[in-house]
């Protein structure tokens, strides 16, 4: 009998397992296979290389320079998400708490810039930051300052890109984390009150600790997401000033359809992929260590 | 009484065998009728504006409207049109039928097997008649081991713009020369006055190279030896590079990563005073009308051995993997023709690639004599297979040169050291 379930339970996976295998399955399979061949789509050369991409690629000194800036985008990002999303949840959790008026539609209006799609949001900030014409360099033109190169320098380019990510994903950081601070349990920092804690100590002896489930999942979520972060770079900066802006993702972009090599470039986006499935599965496992807490508890 | 003389059995079945006979011959007369519209359709990935997209976009109603054969066009611009057909050429998709590119790829476009040979689809005598009308370079940028694989369409080549108020505030005349050129941006340069030199895109996908090409062909340099082995990272090479170092000194801000956007709204709007490497009259088009009469265009300026602007255009293909290349090759042959050439390009915005179109067009726009006389004297970027990628390999080190990341000699070396594995891999040595 619990065979014969199991039986018609798989039965009834089965298209959706197709599916997924087909949608997901298939050109990973086509992506690793690419990877094995010195393949240029210009010139059509197509010839076994084994593992002489990721030969190439590891032993390339440009790669370091772009895991760098890889490493510095994607960590900048989410640690001033986190920071900025953290801020405001605790500022917006004050406000609804003391029933002050307008803060549950600001709640509301903070989580705008996530609704825009990515590519938009990519052109909005290229018009913003043009050297002559966008919007920032116009402002400081009215207060007398001269125009910043915001993504024309290579000192700056990066940061600058940094800054339009993350004014997108603030916001989704700032409703994990409000969420989570409104459903911590009341009685376990009214008791601390009541013991004379003060804001900070209970922030950081109490609320913290019970928050980090939800901190860790919102930060390794937000850390996949920069990791893949593509819109930006290829709308804003192309990957320069020189190489300034270059990072894992775009590079493997750039080296398939921007300099035909689609072996290298196959090469470089499962590298992308592999670092990516590493952090899903630190997340499912926290996932699964939290939920076992709890259920202990 | 009369009857009805009663039918026999086989007179009444010849009737009703002629009558059917009669209603079939009428029906089947009816479909051989020839149908007025043809039920074809074409898909076509090409440039959506400026001299390249525009006439495209406004002529191809009346190109469905005289063959019936119906388009589908999808625009984009010219960085994401790249990506879209190499990806598309990559899967062998049969998304596009026709496909508009850079001259600099359809070599090899060609030795991948992308595009489909023009020779068996357009007629003979189509073809004859517009190789006799076109120069022999652009013939030659459109075909590979001596067939046809594109028409050009809309010819273009670099040219120089510049803004006679700024220069005559500085009491000069246009620079005839690139060393006369570099004496004037240093010397209209006036931050103060939101007014700066040097104009030009320098990102580094695409732009970088071709900005220093004409100053490194001008002073003789060569991009090849005689075995194909790179030799532009050699002093020549060097020292364009850091002659363009100089003029870009003279650029407004942010003037190191410039797209072409920015690059036509500096000139456009007064802030830059020469581009010398414009690819499009945009500034003059899009500029106001009080700005527009202080834009004037020339031919490149000379290096110490000749002028040498970059030749381009854009022209159209027809993919290997289009399900109707016949129709596909009626749309390209409809708009490289004499009539729509000479009548319809023109005033849609386009710039002709027969020489009839240009003598009938001569003055009809400002800057057509300039462009007319940089065609002539433009030199062609070397037609292989592999330009492209030595194209994006050079932009990256160039780019690197011009925000000071790299010297230029360590640019110019690692440009020639990846153009030389491209080269080597492709087994040219």
């Amino acid at each position: 009998m619990l065979k014969s379930s199991r039986l018609g339970a798989y039965a009834f996976l089965a298209p959706s397992l197709l599916c997924l295998a087909l949608i997901i399955g298939y050109p990973l399979v086509s992506a690793v296979s690419a990877s094995l061949y010195r393949w240029n789509l210009m010139s059509g050369l197509h010839r076994w290389h084994g593992i002489g991409n990721y030969i190439s690629i590891l032993t390339d000194p440009a790669t370091g320079q772009v895991a760098v800036v890889t490493v510095i985008y994607t960590v900048l990002s989410v640690v001033l998400e986190l920071a900025l999303g953290f801020g405001l949840a605790l500022l917006i959790r004050q406000g609804l708490a003391r029933k002050l008026m307008g803060f549950p539609l600001m709640r509301a209006i903070l989580c705008l810039p996530v609704v825009i799609a990515p590519l938009i949001w990519a052109f909005y900030f290229r018009s913003i930051y043009s050297p002559q014409f966008g919007f920032f360099n116009i402002v400081l033109g009215w207060l007398g300052l001269s125009a910043v190169p915001w993504v024309n320098s290579p000192a700056l380019a990066l940061y600058s890109l940094v800054i339009a990510d993350v004014w997108q994903w603030t916001p989704f950081m700032f409703a994990v984390i409000l969420a989570g601070l409104l459903t911590l349990p009341g009685d376990v920092t009214e008791a601390a009150r009541v013991d004379g804690a003060s804001f900070r100590q209970i922030l950081w002896r109490i609320e913290l600790p019970l928050l980090q489930p939800v901190l860790l999942v919102a930060v390794l979520l937000r850390l996949i997401d920069a990791l893949k972060n593509i819109d930006l770079f290829i709308v804003i900066t192309q990957g320069g000033p020189g190489t300034s802006t270059e990072i894992l993702n775009f590079y493997a972009f750039s080296t398939s359809f921007q300099d035909f090599q689609v072996g290298r470039g196959a090469a470089l986006a499962l590298i992308v992929f592999v670092i990516i499935m590493v952090l899903v599965m630190l997340l499912l496992a926290s996932m699964r260590r939290f939920s076992r807490a709890e259920s202990k508890a | 009484m009369n009857e009805a003389p009663r039918l026999s059995k086989s007179a009444l079945t010849r009737r009703t065998l002629l009558k059917g006979a009669a209603a079939t011959s009428l029906a089947a007369g009816g479909l051989a009728r020839p149908a007025i519209a043809r039920d074809m359709s074409i898909t076509a990935l090409t440039m959506g504006q400026g001299i390249f997209g525009q006439p495209l976009v406004e002529l191809t109603p009346a190109f469905t409207k005289a063959t019936g054969i119906k388009v589908n066009l999808i625009t984009m611009g010219y960085n994401e049109s790249i990506e879209k057909q190499v990806a598309a050429f990559a899967a062998h998709s049969s998304a596009y039928d026709v496909v508009q590119i850079d001259s600099i790829y359809l070599k090899g476009y060609v030795q991948a097997g992308h595009l489909k040979q023009l020779d068996n689809l357009v007629p003979q005598a189509q073809l004859a008649d517009f190789f006799s009308d076109i120069p022999p370079a652009l013939r030659q940028m459109y075909s590979a081991d001596g067939k046809t694989y594109g028409m050009a369409t809309v010819a273009n080549c670099q040219r120089l713009i510049a803004n006679t108020v700024h220069l005559k505030a500085a009491g000069l005349g246009v620079p005839q020369t690139w060393d006369d050129l570099l004496a004037a941006s240093q010397k209209t340069v006036n931050p103060g006055a939101k007014q700066f030199g040097f104009v030009a895109g320098t990102e580094r996908l695409i732009k970088a190279f071709s900005v220093w090409l004409p100053i490194f062909w001008a002073n003789g340099g060569e991009l090849f030896d005689a075995k194909m082995k790179p030799i532009f990272g050699d002093q020549t090479g060097v020292d364009a590079l850091t002659f363009l170092l100089e003029l870009m000194k003279t650029m407004p801000t942010g003037g190191a990563a410039y797209t072409e956007a920015d690059e036509t709204r500096a000139m456009a709007t007064g802030l830059g005073t020469l581009d010398p490497v414009a690819w499009i009259p945009d500034a003059i088009v899009t500029a106001s009308p009080d700005m527009r009469p202080n834009l004037v265009s020339a031919v490149s300026p000379k290096g110490k051995v000749c002028q040498a602007p970059v030749m381009g255009g854009m022209g159209l293909t027809v993919s290997n993997y289009s399900r109707d290349a016949q129709a596909a090759a009626e749309y390209l042959a409809w708009f490289n023709s004499r009539d729509v050439q000479s009548k319809d390009l023109v005033p849609h915005g386009g710039q002709p690639c027969r020489n009839s179109a240009w003598a009938a067009n001569a003055s009809a726009k400002p800057w057509f004599p300039a462009v007319a006389a940089s065609l002539k004297v433009a030199k062609i970027r070397p037609q292989l297979p592999e330009w492209g990628q030595i194209d994006s390999a050079a932009g990256v080190q160039l780019s690197r040169a011009f925000v000071g990341e790299i010297t230029p000699q360590q640019a110019m070396q690692n440009a020639q050291k990846a153009a030389d594995g491209i080269m080597r891999d492709a087994g040219y040595y």
